[in-house]
């Protein structure tokens, strides 16, 4: 039981923290963990940076 | 991922092509594959990495041969022989086909030349069932299978001790990172705190004017700083990995010793004594701080209580306390115009004015403080006693600190005593304990030092690091001259925001995990081990066994091979089944919809060949239970005496698939294997001189 709450409270946590971001922060996040997954089996992301750049111009207007 | 089947060709003793089916269903989900020793488990095992990585285990020979020889003896000049190996199999709802093939070609003179060097192709389903062919097709099977998991997943049962052994925490920590969704917090932690948000300052500091352009490079330098410092620490710690293994290694020859032994223990037990001393120590002096910091100006204070009672007291006897006029009273008689002697006080008379001017001096401050000394006089008392309890608390403190540090004195006096007398055993036929003694001495200051360095250097780069968060603060105060320079200073701000969410997700995403990985951990070696050794898994992605020793924990020196044969196997299990359970999560819970993306998980087979290495009897048994629940899919490779008995009567019931690897070799040496009720060839007499095998299935 004190697992299962501790686990909740985890989840309740990375909630807070995602809710205290901003939409345009939000997407961001979401957007630099979808293009590190995409990488990630390549021990040197090629273009990361890049990938990365573009998704902050292309949200931050 | 589940493996649906595979077919090979012309892979070294498989001649020809063959396939085999994998069990996918879920209350049966093990397939066993019989062999006799070199009959090609090995091979087979080594049939997956090559498909997916195109690279083998140590064990297995001659590696660029791999067609197979009866074949290639055959083969006509200028022909092609084709060497192959395909996988059917289904990730995350999508039916994939993975090949890697190639060719080789007779030359007129009877040699071997590679006509297409090992080539991957991978094909997925569409949704209008058409094969569609991948344009990165290692990329592909790299995105699905990562190479560091790779050792997690194919291996051999008789090897995977040196997952539980001290060097191998830096593989176990690359794949756990990976399987459980680590290390893509990381990378992204890394990425935005490095370009990313460099080129955003530098281009704020470009539109800033000369201000902004010095603070932005007096931030690089800092950074350049921080970097090197962060370098040195690297190397430090690796340094100390190396020393502290080494101590180790001294340590484990020390208790091979049964002389020895004794003392080596108590050693340890001493040593781990005096590390939680030092805890202790800490803890203590973190405390003492606090006090000091809560209450010290309470100890500071002592005179001027004194004093404070002492003016008060001074003001009540000479009757300047309490004021006896109160501004209200006197406001009261001006305003009915008479005096308390009974003179009439009208307006502009001097009688008016006196009373007036008497109403000024009693002004407010007066009151106020009249009202604040009688408040500071009450509260003289709790602030004494409030001192009183302060210097008893900080004196209990301190006391303890000293006993603390005699204790430590004891333990280091004790330690050196023990160090003498194993220094000074005679020599053996094997070691120089003199000798040895001395090298660990030396390990022990070495790793003492690289501590303090370490500690050193990593209060430089914090404090660096706080150097440069100044100078951020104050390039973002500094007026930006155009629109972009604005955006720029929009977009890092996102940035620096986001890259502290990650932190705090990645913080508290390890500690979940490393919390269930141990507990996963210990619950399924509990139910297996016959010692009292408690599994454990550290935030440094260690594998330990730890023995209890009165109330001190002790990691366990001299563990055996299948000892850590069986960690081993639980902690992957561990890990297969945790990876499963995010994967499911994220699957099924709507609560979170926020989360969804965050963690990723999946579904992993487990290809094992050896699986029950050289374990004892119960051991076998208790594995053999253990295998189903480890992973969605299991495929283990099996010979005669590793199946018969415990691991075939424990696993049979979850068995959906067996396979017999019939191996044809040119002695005289027939044998048969009983599987199902019902007889197979295992060894046959090949019809010439060439060792092959064929796949067999056992019929249900």
């Amino acid at each position: 039981m004190k697992k299962i709450n501790e686990k909740e409270s985890m989840q309740e946590q990375i909630q807070e923290i995602l809710e205290a971001l901003t939409e345009e922060e939000y997407v961001f996040l979401k957007k630099v963990i979808e293009a590190e997954r995409k990488l990630l089996y390549r021990s040197k992301p090629l273009g990361i940076n890049d990938n990365i750049r573009k998704a902050i111009e292309e949200i931050v207007k | 991922m589940i493996f649906k089947r595979l077919i090979i060709q012309n892979f070294r003793q498989f001649q020809g092509e063959q396939e085999i089916v994998f069990s996918t269903e879920n209350n049966k989900n093990v397939t066993v594959i019989h062999g006799f020793n070199g009959s090609g488990k090995t091979t087979l095992l080594n049939t997956f990495t090559w498909l997916f990585y195109a690279t083998f285990s140590p064990d297995f020979e001659n590696q660029e041969l791999l067609e197979t020889e009866a074949t290639f003896a055959q083969l006509n000049i200028n022909k092609e022989l084709v060497t192959s190996a395909k996988l059917y199999f289904e990730d995350r709802d999508k039916t994939y086909m993975a090949e890697r093939k190639q060719i080789v070609t007779k030359t007129l003179d009877g040699k071997r030349k590679v006509l297409q060097s090992p080539t991957l192709t991978v094909h997925f389903h569409k949704l209008n069932g058409e094969w569609e062919e991948s344009r990165n097709p290692q990329d592909l099977l790299e995105q699905l299978l990562p190479k560091p998991l790779s050792p997690f997943f194919f291996f051999n049962g008789e090897r995977i001790e040196k997952l539980a052994s001290s060097d191998a925490y830096k593989d176990i920590e690359a794949g756990v990172k990976i399987l459980l969704d680590i290390e893509v917090y990381d990378r992204a932690i890394k990425h935005l705190n490095g370009e990313i948000i460099r080129t955003l300052r530098r281009e704020i500091g470009k539109r800033s004017g000369k201000k902004g352009e010095q603070v932005e490079n007096e931030i690089e330098q800092l950074e350049e700083q921080q970097d090197n410092i962060n370098k040195k620490i690297q190397q430090s710690k690796a340094r100390l990995q190396k020393i502290e293994e080494e101590k180790k290694r001294i340590d484990e020859i020390l208790l091979e010793n049964p002389e020895l032994r004794l003392l080596q223990e108590q050693r340890q037990n001493q040593e781990k004594a005096r590390e939680n001393k030092k805890k202790e120590s800490v803890e203590t002096e973190q405390q003492l701080a606090q006090e000091v910091s809560q209450h010290g100006y309470l100890i500071l204070v002592s005179n001027v209580l004194q004093k404070a009672e002492e003016i008060l007291d001074t003001a009540y006897q000479k009757g300047e306390l309490p004021i006896d006029m109160k501004r209200p009273f006197v406001r009261d008689l001006l305003e009915k115009q008479q005096c308390i002697c009974g003179r009439e006080l009208a307006p502009g008379t001097e009688s008016y004015s006196c009373v007036e001017k008497w109403h000024d001096r009693v002004g407010v401050g007066s009151e106020e403080l009249e009202k604040a000394v009688i408040r500071a006089k009450g509260s003289l008392p709790s602030l004494r006693e409030r001192r009183t309890r302060a210097l008893e608390k900080i004196g209990i403190l301190q006391e303890k600190r000293g006993e603390i540090e005699e204790e430590i004195i004891k333990i280091g006096d004790d330690l050196s005593e023990i160090s003498k007398k194993i220094g000074g055993r005679e020599l053996s036929e094997d070691y120089d304990y003199g000798k040895l003694e001395k090298q660990r001495k030396k390990a022990e200051e070495a790793i003492s030092e690289l501590n303090l360095e370490i500690g050193r250097d990593s209060q430089k780069s914090k404090s660096i690091g706080g150097d440069i968060q100044q100078k951020e603060r104050e390039l973002n105060t500094i007026a930006k001259s155009d629109l972009q320079g604005q955006l720029a200073q929009c977009r890092l701000d996102t940035v620096n925001n986001v890259r502290e969410a990650i932190e705090k997700i990645r913080y508290l995403r390890q500690k979940e995990l490393v919390e269930d990985i141990s507990e996963r951990l210990n619950r399924i070696w509990n139910k297996i081990s016959i010692k009292d050794y408690k599994a454990q898994f550290t935030d440094e992605y260690r594998l330990n066994l730890v023995k209890k020793i009165g109330t001190l924990e002790q990691q366990v020196s001299g563990t055996s091979t299948g000892e850590k044969q069986i960690l081993s196997l639980v902690f992957i299990g561990s890990l297969v089944d945790k990876a499963r359970s995010i994967y499911r999560e994220k699957n099924k819970s709507q609560k979170n919809i926020n989360q969804k993306h965050l963690f990723r998980g999946g579904l992993y087979p487990l290809v094992i060949d050896s699986a029950f290495g050289q374990l004892e009897l119960d051991y076998r048994r208790d594995v053999a239970h253990l295998l189903p629940t480890l992973a969605p899919q299991i495929i283990i490779f099996v010979s005669e005496s590793q199946w018969r008995g415990e691991a075939e009567k424990s696993l049979i019931s979850n068995v959906g698939s067996q396979w017999i690897l019939e191996c044809s070799t040119p002695k005289e040496r027939g044998k048969k294997i009983t599987l199902n009720g019902k007889e197979y060839s295992y060894i046959v007499e090949s019809k010439d001189e060439f060792e092959c095998t064929q796949l067999v299935e056992v019929e249900v």
